[in-house]
């Protein structure tokens, strides 16, 4: 288990280092004409004459499984054995976490999903991943394969652009080593969310703020959003440094934690971590230790999953979500993809991200259908970066050359008592 | 003194508790067979899956009234030792006697694929994510509430708990192995097992006796963590293990009381790490202080004693 570790991680020093020095400017492959074809995408091409296939890669088993049920059948109701052309489309449903990962996203697992479908010459879109650590180190291995990845679920700005203060140096550039863009997303940022969650605190009260990550990629990127948004607007960070301070998801307790945050006399605590980061003993232990702090999370812990580990000590908190809930959805297709998730599941509400998986799959639907040539990687990914004005389940939506969507509305929820937790108000990032 | 100093040492010392009591399974076994058996976390860890199954069976959550929820804990702790004790003594069975004669490397890799094979167990029958249970022991803060103190300083039921069993534990058994008949047999199976052997000591049942007793406070130590960190998962024998054999190894392997002040120090180490450096920083201070302490004296602060005292 440990060396399986040492293994991912050393594989991904290798290609963030092969990444990072690789040459070449990241260009969105726009303008469509054929002599710009990169040399990625040469000889790209399916051999099937009758079949187009469609991967999936997101945690299948763990805290996220609720949350990834949700996303695949709605996929696979979107793709399944749709035509398109002379092409029938055949998707298959990849796992990119692993027990020894606790349940969660595990680099090596994805590294290999992500294999899978480069070395399938019919793949030609790849649905993922739910984490954004996860896509950093997919993005690469795909770009090099010519082919489109759209992502349901990734909020982490450096995948596509540079935020100063959230992303890392280099990004996102070191990510597109052939040079070429083809990574997409469905979800709005966490620059985004993190200021909206900020401005909603500053509203709540805040005065002094201690913000705490889970090391992780998305975690630390929205804590960090959230602290310099939050400074920003006059709120004090008393975390180490003014910005996110790290916790050690394999601790046995946070007691000694809680006290530090307790003595440091901030009233009020943003945490940026994915539920399986031992998120439940956390919130226990600084609710014991602070029962009446306010606790503000983001979407990384929005799931059943969270409060079942946190019981009573999740009551409260304050959730933000970077992108518009299923009961909130304004449009009349959002609201009836709503109602039909409903009606085939005994009335339970879909989670969260369920929607977004919908808007993935619609997303990739249209783009084969307007690709010139269906089973042609590089026409694909020109078609998905195309899209432009659709009408999703989402709202209208385009793509830019980032890969970024329009959408950008995020929204509050609070826990009272129970889950799900109750809908607060739509959040305005500060600008 | 400082309050929050002084809170810092409640959290460490109630911690450090919590250790040694896991702490003690590895120390009796590495006494009488110099065997690190790596498969003891796991039986903890199995032992508090089996402890909240239980107490959710029974019912036993925040509101429950006091005299109910104590003799159905009480009840819980019973089954649960039992079962644990039951499952070490027969890991030593199938796994441990094959092998007592066999060069020592194979009951070590024996003892670590049978902690794969226990978290694989746990893996299966909870699945991979923390499983969360209420705050039955209160978290309140006994010195203002009950006392009348008038303090920030806050020592709450769930630290009296951990003081309430493990402490009166280690009483037992220190007394058990330094005074009774069984004792002495383990003892003397611990110092030269073919001499005790023929002095007529049953080896193979004292060294069974010993794995009962290491598997109780495994089931023991289950409970309490239900109870006192209300969460549990399946690598928490490889988490919680780790800290526990530290703790051991850091006051002298085999050594009762060495185990229980290795716990506490270690529980220090953490909290102090915690609250005034950053948890990121807490295991490779943890494990840097390990190392100085080893390199200064090797069989740890208070020496490797069940082998060499009788």
């Amino acid at each position: 288990m440990k060396l399986s570790k040492v293994g991912a991680l050393a594989a991904a020093a290798v290609f963030v280092f092969t990444a990072c020095t690789s040459p070449g400017a990241t260009t969105a492959p726009s303008d469509g004409g054929t002599g710009s074809r990169p040399d990625a995408c040469e000889g790209k091409t399916g051999t099937s004459s009758s079949e187009i296939h469609v991967y999936s890669a997101l945690p299948r088993q763990g805290s996220n499984k609720a949350q990834t049920d949700a996303l695949v059948e709605s996929i696979r109701d979107a793709l399944e054995g749709q035509k398109v052309g002379d092409f029938t489309i055949k998707y298959t449903d990849l796992d990119d976490s692993s027990a020894a990962a606790g349940g969660d996203w595990d680099g090596a697992q994805a590294q290999a999903n992500a294999t899978t479908a480069a070395n399938d010459p019919d793949a030609m879109i790849f649905i993922g991943h739910f984490n954004s650590g996860a896509a950093k180190l997919t993005i690469p291995i795909l770009n090099a394969a010519c082919l489109v990845m759209i992502s349901p679920a990734n909020t982490y700005p450096g995948l596509t652009k540079e935020v100063a203060g959230v992303t890392e140096p280099g990004e996102p550039a070191s990510y597109y080593p052939e040079g070429f863009r083809n990574y997409t997303r469905v979800i709005a940022t966490d620059d985004a969310q993190g200021g909206a969650g900020a401005a909603w605190a500053k509203e709540l009260g805040a005065t002094k703020a201690y913000v705490l990550d889970d090391t992780q990629v998305y975690g630390k990127g929205l804590a960090r959003a959230w602290a310099l948004a939050a400074a920003d607007l006059g709120i004090e960070v008393v975390s180490a440094g003014g910005t996110s301070e790290g916790f050690d998801a394999k601790a046995t307790d946070y007691a000694a934690l809680a006290q530090k945050i307790k003595d440091s006399g901030a009233d009020f605590i943003y945490i940026g971590s994915i539920t399986g980061q031992n998120t439940g003993k956390l919130w226990k232990d600084l609710r014991a230790a602070m029962p009446d702090i306010s606790i503000m999370s983001g979407d990384g812990v929005f799931e059943a999953a969270w409060y079942e580990g946190a019981g009573d000590a999740g009551n409260g908190t304050y959730l933000t979500f970077g992108g518009v809930g299923p009961n909130e959805q304004t449009s009349d297709a959002g609201k009836k993809w709503v109602a039909d998730y409903r009606a085939a599941h005994n009335g339970e509400d879909p989670p969260v991200y369920g929607i977004y998986g919908a808007a993935a799959a619609q997303v990739a639907l249209d783009a084969l259908n307007r690709a010139e040539v269906k089973n042609d990687r590089y026409s694909v990914l020109q078609a998905v970066f195309a899209t432009k004005d659709f009408a999703s389940y989402l709202g209208t939506m385009s793509i830019d050359e980032n890969g970024d969507n329009t959408l950008s509305e995020a929204t509050g929820y609070r826990v009272v008592d129970s889950w799900p937790p109750a809908f607060e108000k739509v959040l305005v990032a500060p600008e | 003194m400082d309050e929050q100093l002084l809170q810092t040492i409640v959290i460490g010392l109630s911690n450090g508790l919590i250790y040694a009591l896991v702490a003690l399974g590895y120390t009796l076994v590495y006494g009488i067979i110099e065997l690190i058996n790596f498969a003891h976390g796991d039986v903890f860890m199995l032992g508090s899956m089996l402890a909240l199954t239980l107490l959710v069976y029974f019912g036993v959550t925040t509101g429950t009234d006091p005299l109910t929820a104590i003799s159905l804990i009480v009840l819980v702790l019973a089954i649960t030792m039992a079962v644990t004790a039951t499952l070490n003594v027969s890991i030593e069975r199938v796994a441990y006697r094959p092998l007592r004669h066999a060069p020592r490397l194979a009951p070590l890799i024996s003892a670590i694929g049978m902690s794969f094979v226990l978290q694989n167990v746990g893996l299966l029958w909870k699945g991979p994510a923390n499983i969360g249970f209420p705050d039955v022991i209160p978290n309140t803060n006994i010195l203002t509430t009950v006392l009348g103190f008038d303090t920030n300083v806050a020592i709450t039921y769930k630290h009296l708990f951990a003081a309430v069993v493990t402490i009166p534990l280690l009483i037992v058994l220190t007394w058990f192995v330094a005074k009774t008949k069984q004792g002495k047999a383990m003892r003397a199976t611990a110092q030269d097992p073919d001499t005790a052997g023929l002095m007529g000591i049953d080896v193979n049942r004292t060294i069974a006796i010993t794995f009962i007793i290491a598997g109780a406070l495994a089931g023991a130590a289950g409970l309490v963590q239900v109870l006192y960190n209300n969460t549990t998962v399946w690598n928490l024998g490889f988490r919680f293990g780790l800290n526990a054999f530290t703790s051991a190894v850091l006051g002298g392997i085999g050594n009762l009381q060495g185990a229980v002040l290795g716990g506490i120090v270690l529980g220090l180490i953490n909290a102090f790490s915690d609250r005034y450096l950053s948890t990121q920083w807490t295991n490779a201070i943890v494990f840097g202080v390990l190392i100085a302490i080893l390199v200064f004296r090797p069989t740890g602060l208070l020496g490797q004693q069940l082998a060499d005292r009788a």
